[in-house]
């Protein structure tokens, strides 16, 4: 079945509550140059209120947080984003992340190479409320220099709604190689 | 298709502070997600699982654990757990912002089982007014190995209206 159909039954209701659907999936291997964005830019925000967000096998040469951002046309806002996150590493270091006004909402640690995050997205495409976030994550360190995760919350604190998510770097080296992937719930 | 959500039951409660989900466990599956959506509330407070047990009886003993750490954006974290608890907090905070309304997904390990103890994990995300976000990441378990029928989501504050929905994951 194509993503978007035959998901509302006659009447209006959700035929399928629950059921998990892409809506796309982006790739890069061994990228001839670096990327430092990853955009999803039809996300069916009409029709989903919880968007589920996974990225794997993140590839780069330097240390970043992995981050979000939401936008509408193509243009991502940069302020205003809330999030807490709990960082913690193989070396038994942990330590709290947060911020009440950033440029991005972060959904990772601060880290290398390796990284692998999935994210919930709530509300996004819904005007009356803020968009939120939870998400975990587990990624290499350094370069093969032990193990660092994060779990979190975020949260875009104004009553708007958005049609674009933006994966990011908080570092001028990109990515070489990423997969990213984008589904919709389907919720009753 | 492995890998999915199926709808098992949802309830809706307006203004009360509980909600059960009555008779959605079974032994098709050995995990479920439980969301919580369309929540309003007049008061802030909190959201927490109580199980019902094979006669239909809610579990108020207290025969419950729990973790969690609470990530707030604008103060220090808080740590909280309990042993012999009579419920399993936490799974959210209750907003009383309708634009403050976050998420949530909570799972149920082998509640149909008899001979296993039914485990709980939750990550939730929500507002509190005229401070910032809160998110919660927990644990808990109901320390006994008995057969669960169905879920109970109540709240600490005057009361909360939203449906509770019940997954089996395939």
């Amino acid at each position: 079945m194509p993503i978007g159909q035959a998901k509302f039954g006659l009447l209006g209701g959700v035929v399928d509550p629950g059921k998990l659907e892409l809506i796309e999936t982006q790739t890069a291997s061994s990228a001839s140059a670096d990327i430092y964005t990853v955009n999803f830019e039809s996300i069916q925000e009409s029709e989903y209120n919880v968007h589920f967000l996974t990225f794997s096998d993140g590839k780069s040469n330097g240390y970043q947080y992995l981050s979000l951002r939401f936008g509408n046309g193509g243009t991502y806002t940069t302020s205003g984003y809330q999030y807490a996150g709990q960082d913690y590493q193989s070396d038994g270091n942990f330590s709290e992340k947060k911020s009440t006004s950033d440029n991005m909402l972060r959904i990772g640690p601060y880290v290398y190479q390796g990284e692998n995050a999935y994210a919930y997205i709530y509300n996004i495409g819904d005007s009356s409320k803020y968009t939120f976030t939870t998400s975990m994550s587990s990624c290499v360190k350094g370069n093969n220099d032990g193990f660092r995760g994060q779990f979190g919350s975020g949260v875009y604190p104004s009553a708007t709604s958005f049609n674009n998510i933006q994966i990011l770097r908080t570092n001028s080296v990109g990515w070489y190689g990423f997969k990213a992937s984008l589904y919709g719930i389907a919720e009753s | 298709m492995a890998g999915s959500l199926e709808l098992v039951k949802s309830a809706t409660g307006t203004s009360v502070t509980s909600i059960d989900v009555t008779d959605c466990f079974s032994d098709k599956y050995d995990v479920y997600a439980v969301t919580v959506t369309d929540i309003s509330a007049t008061a802030g407070g909190i959201l927490q699982f109580r199980l019902i047990d094979s006669v239909g009886s809610v579990i108020s003993a207290s025969e419950y654990d729990y973790a969690y750490l609470q990530v707030d954006s604008w103060r220090a974290f808080i740590q909280s757990k309990a042993t012999g608890a009579t419920t399993i907090d936490r799974l959210t905070y209750l907003s009383t912002a309708s634009t403050g309304v976050g998420g949530g997904y909570h799972y149920i390990f082998n509640p149909y089982d008899s001979s296993s103890y039914t485990f709980t994990t939750s990550q939730g995300t929500g507002w509190l007014n005229g401070s910032g976000m809160i998110g919660t990441k927990g644990i808990g378990v109901h320390k006994s190995a008995e057969q669960i029928t169905g879920v109970q989501v109540l709240t600490n504050s005057a009361g909360f209206s939203g449906t509770v929905n019940v997954f089996g994951v395939k």
